[in-house]
């Protein structure tokens, strides 16, 4: 399964949601945000060198820590010197290895953005309760339905918790995007976790954002294997 | 072949117009209006999908027919829109997307060559795109060496111009007589030259102390690092 969690607009919390998605899925993570890659990273081989033919794929992806990713270089002559269009074959090849795979996405609507929705099975729109981030969200659904990658679900984040369970609000998004919408609650454990490099379920198991979370995989699974 | 009906109407300085494309075959279309600016149809403020500029893109099953609204302040004169058509099997992105077309049609998004720092090579680059980056890089190293030289040269030019007229200053401190004076005088442009060369003299010395102050600073603190290479070694 190759999933691609992608927003249009920056700041939405895709890099939030594809990290925790990926350790509910068990899957590796890929920072495909060549030019500002947010999840971490350290010593050895990343995307960036993999991207321009110096490391293999498999070799790159870190297994060590509590979600399996395959992290993304910072340096600028690092994002230049990637050939993004060889993400296709990448995260395939990714695939083949570990099964199942989470694009983080960068955003924007450019190639950047469109070549990680063209290695996607399907993709995962992460927007806000906000006009501007659906309004992207719109714009990128878009593109997806362009490159004909469908969409599995819509991760409603960062949602105030007393009004996580607004059913009409919910319907209104998926008629307007398409898809299913599983919200996610706005969470300090959620944001203290993935500075500290941890999936939420590690620091808050049983908190209704853990619990969100893995709703969100077990419908995007469906979706996708459906 | 595709179509075309129309129908507008014109309200509060506002044109409607209704287009109805049919087609014999599932074809692509592209309708242009004639009416500009367009206002298209949108949803949360976002363009309705196929709407570009002026134009609208969209493709048509056979069977189907298509309708098409939008709004313009222009005022109708006749037809307000055109319609081309093509067979809709050769769509660009709708068959059979690649990266490539992707890249094309979406636009590259690498960082500007211009913003990228000056770093060494890495070593152990084989294939023929590492190579040519390579040589960016070494030609962005080069265009900055060149930048330092082009300001060293541009210093030794300030100091040979405070050389001259510090020369020209102590000729003018050094007259005996009446004579030497007018003669003097006349070689700086009157008294008014000598004012100008006073006045530089005085910006000259404030430069030179700023950039001697600065000198010292630099060449104490040039003094004191020390990089714990060996230390390093150890942990790189």
């Amino acid at each position: 399964m190759i999933l691609t969690v992608t927003a249009g607009k920056g700041g939405v919390g895709k890099s939030t949601v594809a990290y925790n998605l990926a350790a509910e899925l068990d899957a590796v993570v890929v920072d495909a945000d060549l030019g500002m890659a947010d999840l971490p990273t350290s010593r050895g081989p990343d995307l960036h060198d993999v991207l321009a033919g110096r490391a293999s794929p498999t070799e790159a992806v870190r297994e060590g820590g509590p979600v399996k990713l395959l992290p993304c270089g910072r340096s600028l002559a690092g994002a230049r010197a990637a050939d993004s269009t060889a993400l296709v074959e990448t995260v395939q090849d990714v695939a083949r290895e570990y099964d199942r795979v989470v694009i983080d996405s960068p955003a924007g609507m450019r190639s950047d953005a469109g070549i990680p929705l063209l290695a996607g099975e399907a993709c995962l729109l992460v927007t806000r309760p906000a006009r501007a981030a659906i309004a992207d969200a719109i714009r990128i659904r878009e593109l997806a339905r362009a490159i004909e990658t469908p969409l599995a679900r819509i991760a409603l984040n960062r949602v105030e918790p007393e009004k996580l369970d607004r059913d009409a609000r919910d319907e209104r998004l998926a008629t307007t995007l398409g898809a299913p919408v599983v919200a996610v609650p706005e969470s300090p454990a959620l944001a203290q976790a993935q500075q500290s490099g941890q999936p939420v379920s590690t620091v808050a198991p049983g908190a209704r954002v853990t619990t969100q979370f893995k709703t969100l995989a077990t419908a995007v699974q469906r979706a996708v294997s459906s | 072949m595709a179509t075309l009906d129309w129908h507008h109407t014109r309200a509060g300085g506002v044109t409607l117009v209704e287009l109805l494309v049919t087609t014999d075959h599932p074809a692509s279309v592209r309708i242009e209006s004639e009416l500009t600016p367009v206002w298209p149809p949108r949803r949360q403020g976002v363009p309705a999908a196929g709407w570009e500029g002026n134009s609208f893109e969209t493709t048509v099953a056979g069977e189907d027919r298509l309708v098409v609204g939008y709004a313009s302040p222009a005022e109708p004169d006749g037809q307000p829109a055109t319609v081309e058509s093509r067979p809709a099997d050769s769509t660009g992105m709708e068959s059979g997307v690649d990266p490539e077309t992707l890249l094309q049609a979406l636009g590259e998004a690498k960082p500007p060559r211009d913003l990228v720092p000056d770093t060494q090579p890495e070593p152990g680059r084989t294939d023929g795109r590492a190579a040519s980056t390579t040589d960016e890089q070494l030609s962005a190293a080069s265009s900055e060496q060149a930048a330092g030289d082009e300001s060293i040269k541009s210093v030794e030019s300030w100091f040979s111009a405070v050389e001259t007229r510090l020369t020209t200053a102590e000729r003018l401190a050094s007259i005996e007589s009446a004579a030497q004076a007018t003669a003097e005088l006349d070689a700086v442009g009157g008294i008014d030259g000598v004012r100008q060369l006073q006045s530089q003299l005085a910006a000259d010395r404030d430069r030179l102390a700023r950039l001697s102050d600065r000198q010292r600073q630099l060449s104490d603190r040039l003094e004191t690092v020390d990089i714990p290479t060996e230390v390093l070694e150890r942990v790189a």
